[in-house]
């Protein structure tokens, strides 16, 4: 049987995130010791970003110019308000 | 034409893309909230200002999101010039009522003080009076928007009953469309008021507060009589959710302190395992001064941030779809828009949503710009609506900040009152970006997986 796309993603990051959220519930959490990051560095892993030695990595490749529009489509995109008047959270109406 | 890199920008540290063995950034580009992947040698000649090494069509492009901006060109004043400009040609007639002051519950970082006062008759008339002439005297408005907020406006029901046929018989008889969204607490929200409010009172938007878990929300959002409320509002907005024949946008706020910041994983779980990530949006907020000292157990913006992003990620891994770039701001609040007001339930008119009810602002409350009976008042509608020109002096931070033209700052009582009001998108719009970026990336490595897999299918059917 076929998954729908939004359910891949799900499944995909969902596989990631059983690495993940043993680290993240309420019992362990704690704000005096804050690592929140490592189930966003195992998304960008699986995306296949890192932030290892970037410099290096340079001068082993082009250089030349390129761009990129990030998918104006993607749903994790832009807030749009359509005036419902969301004020960033900062009052409660 | 000479042209300089914008204040209004966004760059992300460098990181490696695997695929294509590159190093890469994401610029956001706040004035026109576009987002643009560019590799490091272009990063580096926009940065040197050598803006002429650029590809005539990215240079084109950087100019048409205002990357790069004339160098002569005051951007600042061009985005709160604009921003005065959105507020002044604004068609939509935001009118924000209270139709009661009384709440069932006794949340601790509540501010506000409760009464069983519900909006009068006769105040409900001049009201609609009020509405009718700003319709009148504008007439540029094409929608009439109202918003229904507490102490808990369900507990207001039989004012909003009466209330709605009148304003929806006004907005058509000025040509304007009607919408009409709801802050509630969830409590009285049965499926029998859900379906009343949303089939028979237009309701569209509808948000719910809840705390975390039982175990937390219960201790800080119970009734007054100290009774538990997490069971019942959950049950509701869950079958709410589950109601395809309302047509109407759930959206949950958590509230988060130093006593539930934990719990927010735990709810996201739950709501997740109900299956209602593609029904209703969630976001986190912190807790600020209502008037106040809730603020000061807040985490700090900087922890919040932090966690926010570790929120984000989860529920993406749950599959909710969070926004994670802000768009442009030009309307930071009600209080800048000239003819918006919110209405209490005593008819005194305010405009600004976080003042109504709160003892700390005195009797006659400080911040009272009228009263539905023509009754002066002490405020005037300038101390906060004047908020733009306070950033245009100088007088807050926010006339130097790069998220200005998508953040429009925020809270302009809380600047006035001394508190940083900036949303959390300042301090981690770095890691937002990225994780959208990534997000993309993973679903592009789905979509040609799904391509690849349709081609062999094909080629074994040939």
């Amino acid at each position: 049987m076929s998954m729908n796309k939004a359910s891949k993603v799900k499944f995909v990051l969902g596989i990631i995130a059983m690495t993940s959220f043993a680290a993240i519930t309420p019992a362990t959490a704690n704000v005096t010791t804050l690592e929140p990051s490592s189930s966003f560095q195992n998304i960008m892993s699986q995306a296949k970003l890192s932030f290892d030695s970037p410099t290096q990595q340079l001068k082993r490749h082009n250089t030349s110019s390129s761009l990129k529009k990030l998918n104006p489509s993607s749903e994790l995109g832009l807030v749009r308000d359509g005036g419902k008047c969301k004020n960033n959270g900062a009052c409660n109406c | 034409m000479s042209i300089k890199l914008s204040n209004f920008r966004v760059v992300t540290p460098p990181f490696f893309d695997d695929n294509e063995g590159c190093i890469k950034r994401i610029v956001y580009a706040t004035r026109t909230s576009s987002v643009r992947i560019i590799n490091e040698a272009s990063w580096k000649i926009i940065e040197g200002g050598i803006f002429d090494s650029l590809p005539k069509e990215m240079l084109f492009d950087f100019v048409e999101i205002k990357l790069l901006v004339p160098t002569d060109e005051d951007e600042l004043t061009t985005i709160l010039n604009r921003n005065d400009a959105a507020a002044v040609n604004d068609d939509n007639l935001y009118m924000v009522v209270q139709p009661t002051a009384s709440c069932q519950l006794g949340c601790h970082y509540c501010g506000q003080e409760h009464t069983s006062k519900l909006l009068s008759n006769e105040e409900q008339h001049l009201f609609i009076k009020r509405t009718r002439a700003k319709l009148e005297a504008n007439k540029q408005l094409r929608k009439l928007s109202i918003g229904w907020f507490g102490a808990e406006p369900l507990v207001g029901l039989s004012v909003m009953r009466t209330l709605t046929p009148l304003l929806m018989e006004l907005a058509e008889s000025f040509g304007c469309s009607y919408f009409s969204k709801i802050v509630t607490n969830g409590l009285a929200l049965t499926e029998k008021v859900a379906t009343e409010i949303v089939n028979d009172l237009g309701v569209q938007f509808i948000e719910i507060t809840l705390d975390g878990v039982a175990e937390y929300h219960d201790i800080r959002r119970m009734q007054k009589n100290g009774m538990p409320t997490f069971e019942k509002i959950f049950a509701n907005v869950v079958a709410l959710a589950r109601r395809k024949d309302l047509e109407v946008e759930l959206s949950i706020r958590c509230n988060v302190d130093r006593q539930n910041y934990q719990s927010v994983s735990s709810l996201l779980q739950m709501l997740a395992e109900e299956g209602l990530q593609e029904r209703i949006s969630f976001y986190v907020a912190p807790i600020h001064s209502w008037g106040n000292d809730a603020h000061t157990r807040s985490l700090s913006p900087e922890e919040f941030a932090a966690w926010e992003i570790l929120w984000l990620t989860e529920m993406i891994q749950v599959g909710f779809k969070p926004a994670l770039i802000p768009d442009q701001n030009p309307i930071v609040c009600m209080a800048v828009m000239p003819n918006a007001e919110l209405v209490d339930a005593y008819g005194t008119i305010f405009n600004c949503t976080e003042v109504s009810y709160v003892p700390t602002y005195g009797t006659p409350n400080e911040y009272a710009i009228g009263h539905l009976s023509g009754k002066e008042m002490l405020g005037s509608r300038e101390r906060l609506g004047n908020f733009n020109d306070q950033v245009r002096q100088g007088e807050y931070p926010c006339s130097s900040c790069r998220m200005l033209p998508v953040c429009g700052g925020a809270c302009p009582k809380s600047w006035q009152e001394g508190l940083e009001s900036c949303p959390s998108t300042k301090r981690n719009i770095e890691q937002r970006l990225l994780l959208s970026y990534a997000v993309s990336r993973v679903e592009q490595q789905i979509n040609s997986s799904e391509k690849a897999t349709i081609q062999q299918t094909t080629l074994v059917n040939v």
